[in-house]
């Protein structure tokens, strides 16, 4: 009899885990996303290659201490998925200081956000080539198109590049980053 | 009198200042123990899939377990650019990821790390096909070749893959992390 109950026990216990687990794997959308235009964790990273360097000094400030840097490339984030990425900064030359960093990322139903970051000045490790920001950097989403229209949210991102005069390679810089996205109401 | 006191404490301030700024720099030997470690190790890098298949021994009865290997590049803070090749298996049916390990090779060294993650779930959002970690995942550092020989350490790990089947598309999977590496 003992034996039996244990039995039921054990059984129920392996139903009760199993259905847990069914409601756990449909549920992902609502574990991550508690209110559908509240992303809490969002996440993401991407790859952004520089396509043009020139003066703007409307934008940037005199040159050629100050320049603008455009970069394109491609990342992923839980927000959307797979995007493409269009960024352009301006850097101050002699500091080394990045300010006005401004993206637009476009996932794959054409929808796109707006990123604006605070300025931060990257430090280079001539070790290893690695031009990286010391502290994480503050960025803010500031809209966006489609469903992104009127998006808001903030988050922290990292930012690291191989410097190509230190060890003659060249490479895409890489960025990822956290943080909460709100859709408009 | 004021004024030579003003004077003194002035010449004091400025001698102090110097003597702290001094004695900063003139630690470096202390500075160069410390570099043993890299506090503030961190890297974000993508990979591809190169293949998928049974390994019995490695994961588990096939076909629920299958095993992944990848291949891919990236970049961080102990020794830069580098070429990562990754293998792990997995579950078909619970989506967990397990026996996860990495060597990355420092394209300028030629140096290795061996890096071994604990298994996780990834969490599928049929929504935008962005499988992810639901928490930051903890990896080992267990080794290395080179200036890397014995190193250890360990990190939080994020991943971020577009799920081909769910949208189509073929995208690079990204992993980033923060932790700390040690050299002995």
């Amino acid at each position: 009899m003992r034996i039996t109950k244990l039995t039921l026990a054990l059984l129920t216990l392996a139903g009760l885990v199993f259905v847990a687990s069914y409601f756990g794997g449909q549920s992902s959308k609502a574990a991550t996303l508690p209110d559908d235009r509240v992303n809490a964790h969002w996440k993401g990273a991407s790859m952004l290659t520089p396509t043009s360097a020139g003066p703007n000094p409307a934008r940037c400030g005199s040159f050629p201490e100050n320049i603008e840097v455009t970069f394109s490339g491609s990342g992923i984030d839980t927000g959307g998925g797979i995007f493409n990425s269009a960024a352009s900064t301006c850097t101050n030359t002699t500091t080394g200081r990045i300010f006005d960093l401004k993206a637009t990322d476009t996932y794959q139903s054409g929808d796109s956000i707006f990123i604006e970051t605070d300025p931060f000045t990257p430090v280079l490790n001539p070790a290893t080539c690695v031009s990286t920001n010391s502290q994480a950097v503050s960025f803010r989403v500031a809209g966006g198109t489609g469903a992104y229209a009127g998006a808001t949210g903030q988050g922290r991102f990292h930012l690291a590049s191989n410097d190509p005069a230190c060890n003659g390679l060249a490479a895409p810089g890489r960025v990822s980053f956290e943080g909460v996205l709100q859709l408009a109401q | 009198m004021r004024l030579i006191k003003l004077t003194f404490m002035a010449i004091a301030i400025v001698g102090l200042t110097s003597l702290v700024s001094y004695s900063n720099t003139g630690t470096s030997k202390a500075a160069m123990m410390e570099q043993r470690t890299n506090s503030d190790w961190k890297g974000t890098e993508s990979f591809s899939l190169t293949s998928a298949g049974p390994n019995v021994a490695r994961c588990g009865a096939f076909p629920e377990n299958i095993e992944l290997t990848f291949s891919g590049s990236g970049i961080d803070t102990e020794g830069g650019l580098f070429n990562v090749n990754a293998s792990a298996c997995t579950n078909t049916t619970t989506n967990e990821i397990f026996d996860l390990k990495a060597t990355d090779t420092y394209l300028q060294s030629g140096d290795q790390v061996f890096i071994e993650a604990d298994s996780f779930v990834q969490v599928i959002n049929p929504a935008n096909c962005v499988a992810t970690n639901s928490h930051a995942v903890m990896g080992r550092v267990a080794g290395g070749t080179g200036g890397h020989a014995g190193a250890t350490g360990h990190a939080r790990f994020h991943f971020a893959n577009n799920l081909t089947p769910c949208n189509g598309q073929n995208a690079p999977a990204h992993v980033w992390f923060e932790g700390v590496a040690m050299l002995p």
